[in-house]
């Protein structure tokens, strides 16, 4: 042998890093969707995470709210990001003001309860313990302090990825994207401060399925972004607390499928994968085509009516040779959350508002019942959606309009000159509800519209 | 009963809360493998010990005021809310007073002659299960409490807020703990006799994650007496 191999032989003998000579780096944490930067190190660290557990209302839906207890301060809680070797000092703080004491049991860590035991923090105090991530792939981490069922139904749980020693292949983006379900007193959609209903968490009937912990929270303003001829990789978790995801992009297919978080493909080309309840999956892909990609969990349902919809918005150049553009008919509608079906006809709620907050209200309404398919801003899909944004058949007639709502519309309508042949299905709004929505959409969205749309005018505008 | 015995508690009523008693009966431990406990007749606090009642304590016993008692008996947070060892928060003394120790707690019950509940007799007061919507009410309003003490509701016995109010010190918090660490900190409920009483695992889980010298914002006690 001669002397050079000898040398590289050497170099390439691993370094055993003893912890006391590890160098020390505090971890950065982000919330979804954001991740957290690739670990750029050859070697293992010590790297520290601090999290603190918080009680806190906040919105599940518009004009619902809920009670999440939560890491960090939102759900799903940071997402943690170390390599493969290190050993990571967790610092577990439970806020003073918590009614309940809280831990944390990191799927990551090898050992007892997954540092559970280790973490139980009483309100007002801090937990330490370390531990080493032996294996790399992607983690759930969640809360299992007894019942374990109702503080991860509040939405205690988050990922962590363990990156292999050589790291993941580069990526344009990386996103960070968690469903989990929450089952609340009130039927979905129903407004105010909702409560945790254990019969219905025991039962597994969730109200709400959606991901990065909101109604909504993928969608309009808060949509991801990606550009064509991007590469994009999705951390996938589920929280549960009892439901599997079967993760689908409309509109895309996955290159390639890290398997329930593991780091290696385990799949290629495929449409939807499952995520395990307490589990992850890891997925990318390609932008081909520039356009709205709806993430939704293929149990359809839960997409229509429960809220698990997100949009990847992708920007650039078409390309026709891959996809032309033209659409006959689309095969998953997603619609918002109002129940949809034939019969007409329900309690009006009462609402005896200022036409500012009836807008509002409208407003409100059409984000959850009009936007899955209208799109933001009343823009449409040329060829599926009509636009309501400057709709001359919306302005034309205002009897006729109101009943596209209340009575459902197929056929072939001409809007603003394109032809549109498809089914709106019949919304069960209340008739208030139906006023809100058609003055907000009457007065926005480019409309001139002046004139409140009275109760009275929806109920006359039915019976004709 | 001698004359010195009946002065003795008298004076203990005057001091402090009145007591109510509750009858005897049988105690059904969280934990599966503990067996059931008889609890004799006692008498407990009708309602929380407030910050007045906690200020005449700290007037009298000065070593567990705020700035003397040491860390191992009390954390930081200890009477956190008051302005100074002598004043507690303002237009508050009828509030439960709150970020104590288990030591101190003790300390007082003692003071007066009394100990705390044990955890069978807390639990046999307070007969949760009828109350589970009170109490999964408070837990999913965040933040501290803020309120006086009888002001929620009183049970059977006339014993006031046991549930709904604040978390209570019991004499032997620690005594289920090395059933709680199986029963707390893993995913599924190994040795818990009631499964679906989330309100009694709440509690237990919370005793379980504490230590004597912890203080607790939402945290006070109560005493009680044996016959
Ligand atoms: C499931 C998708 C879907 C939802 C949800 C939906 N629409 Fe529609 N809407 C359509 C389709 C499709 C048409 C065109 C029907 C046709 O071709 O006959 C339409 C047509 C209309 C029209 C007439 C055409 C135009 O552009 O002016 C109005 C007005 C309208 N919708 C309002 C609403 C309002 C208000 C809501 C919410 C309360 C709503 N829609 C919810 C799919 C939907
Ligand atoms: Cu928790």
């Amino acid at each position: 042998m001669k002397l050079g191999h000898i040398v590289l032989a050497l170099a390439l003998l691993p370094i055993s890093w003893t912890q006391d000579k590890m160098p020390i780096e505090e971890a950065t944490l982000t919330y979804a969707p954001n991740v957290p930067p690739a670990v750029k190190r050859d070697h293992p660290a010590r790297v520290q995470v601090k999290m603190t557990t918080i009680e806190k209302v906040g919105r599940l839906a518009d004009g619902v709210e809920y009670t999440f207890w939560t890491f960090g301060g939102a759900v799903p809680g940071p997402m943690i990001r170390v390599r493969e070797g290190d050993i990571v000092d967790f610092m577990l703080s439970n806020h003073p003001d918590s009614k309940v004491p809280h831990n944390i049991d990191l799927h990551a860590a090898t050992g007892p309860g997954g540092g559970a035991a280790a973490s139980l923090t009483a309100p007002g105090h801090t937990s330490k313990f370390s531990f080493k991530v032996i294996n790399p792939g992607l983690y759930v981490y969640h809360c299992a302090t007894a019942p374990v069922g109702m503080h991860v139904a509040n939405g205690m749980y988050g990922l962590i990825l363990v990156e292999p020693k050589f790291g993941l292949p580069p990526v344009d983006r990386e996103f960070y994207i968690m469903q989990s379900e929450f089952y609340t007193v009130g039927r979905n959609g129903e407004r105010g401060l909702q409560p945790l209903s254990m019969e219905k968490a025991i039962d597994e009937r969730p109200d709400y399925v959606v991901f990065n912990g909101s109604v909504g929270a993928l969608m309009g303003e808060n949509a991801i972004e990606a550009k064509t001829g991007e590469k994009i990789r999705m951390f996938l978790g589920n929280g549960g607390p009892n439901l599997i995801s079967s993760f689908h992009v409309i509109g895309e297919i996955f290159d390639d499928v890290y398997g329930e978080g593991g780091t290696m493909i385990s799949q290629k080309n495929v449409q939807t994968t499952l995520i395990p309840a307490g589990g992850s999956a890891m997925v990318t892909f390609r932008t081909e085509v520039p356009g709205n990609y709806v993430l939704v969990d293929h149990s359809i349902t839960r997409a229509f009516n429960k809220g698990a919809v997100g949009i990847l918005k992708v920007d650039g150049e078409p390309d026709l040779e891959v996809y032309s553009g033209k659409i006959s008919d689309t095969v998953y509608h997603p619609e918002g959350g109002t129940i949809q079906s034939m019969p007409l006809g329900k309690a009006p709620e009462k609402v005896a508002l200022s036409p500012a907050k009836i807008l509002e209200h409208g407003k409100e309404i059409y984000e959850t019942s009009c936007q899955a398919c209208h799109q933001a801003g009343g823009k449409g899909i040329p060829g599926v959606f009509p636009p309501l944004a400057k709709s001359d058949y919306l302005m034309a007639d205002l009897n006729r309009s109101i009943r596209t709502v209340t009575n459902g519309l197929s056929g072939e309508i001409v809007v603003n000159g394109v032809k549109y042949n498809s089914v709106m299905p019949v919304l069960h709004l209340s008739d208030e509800d139906v006023a809100a929505v058609m003055s907000y959409v009457r007065q926005n969205f480019g409309n001139d519209a002046k004139e409140m749309v009275t109760v009275e005018q929806v109920v006359k505008a039915k019976s004709e | 009963m001698n004359y010195p015995m009946v002065f003795f508690i008298c004076q203990v009523l005057t001091v402090a809360t009145e007591l109510m008693p509750v009858a005897e009966g049988v105690y059904v431990p969280f934990a599966k493998e503990m067996p059931e406990q008889k609890v004799e007749s006692f008498q407990m606090q009708k309602h929380a010990v407030t910050n007045e009642d906690f200020l005449r304590f700290v007037q009298s016993a000065p070593k567990y005021r705020r700035s003397k008692v040491p860390n191992l008996m009390a954390d930081q947070n200890y009477l956190r809310d008051w302005t100074d060892d002598l004043t507690p928060p303002d237009a508050k003394e009828h509030h439960p007073v709150t970020n104590v120790s288990w030591y101190v707690a003790n300390a007082y019950c003692r003071h007066l002659g009394m100990e705390l509940p044990t955890t069978a007799q807390w639990e046999l007061a307070a007969s949760a299960k009828d109350y589970e919507k009170q109490i999964l009410d408070w837990y999913s309003a965040p933040g501290a409490s803020d309120s006086l003490v009888m002001s929620t509701f009183a049970n059977v016995f006339g014993i006031w807020d046991l549930h709904g109010l604040i978390w209570e010190w019991v004499l032997d918090f620690d005594s289920e703990a090395p059933v709680q660490a199986e029963a707390f900190c893993g995913a599924s409920a190994g040795g818990t006799a009631d499964v679906s009483n989330y309100t009694a695992f709440i509690r237990y889980g919370l005793r379980s994650s504490l230590k004597a010298n912890y203080t607790v914002r939402n945290m006070g006690f109560r005493c009680a007496q044996n016959e």
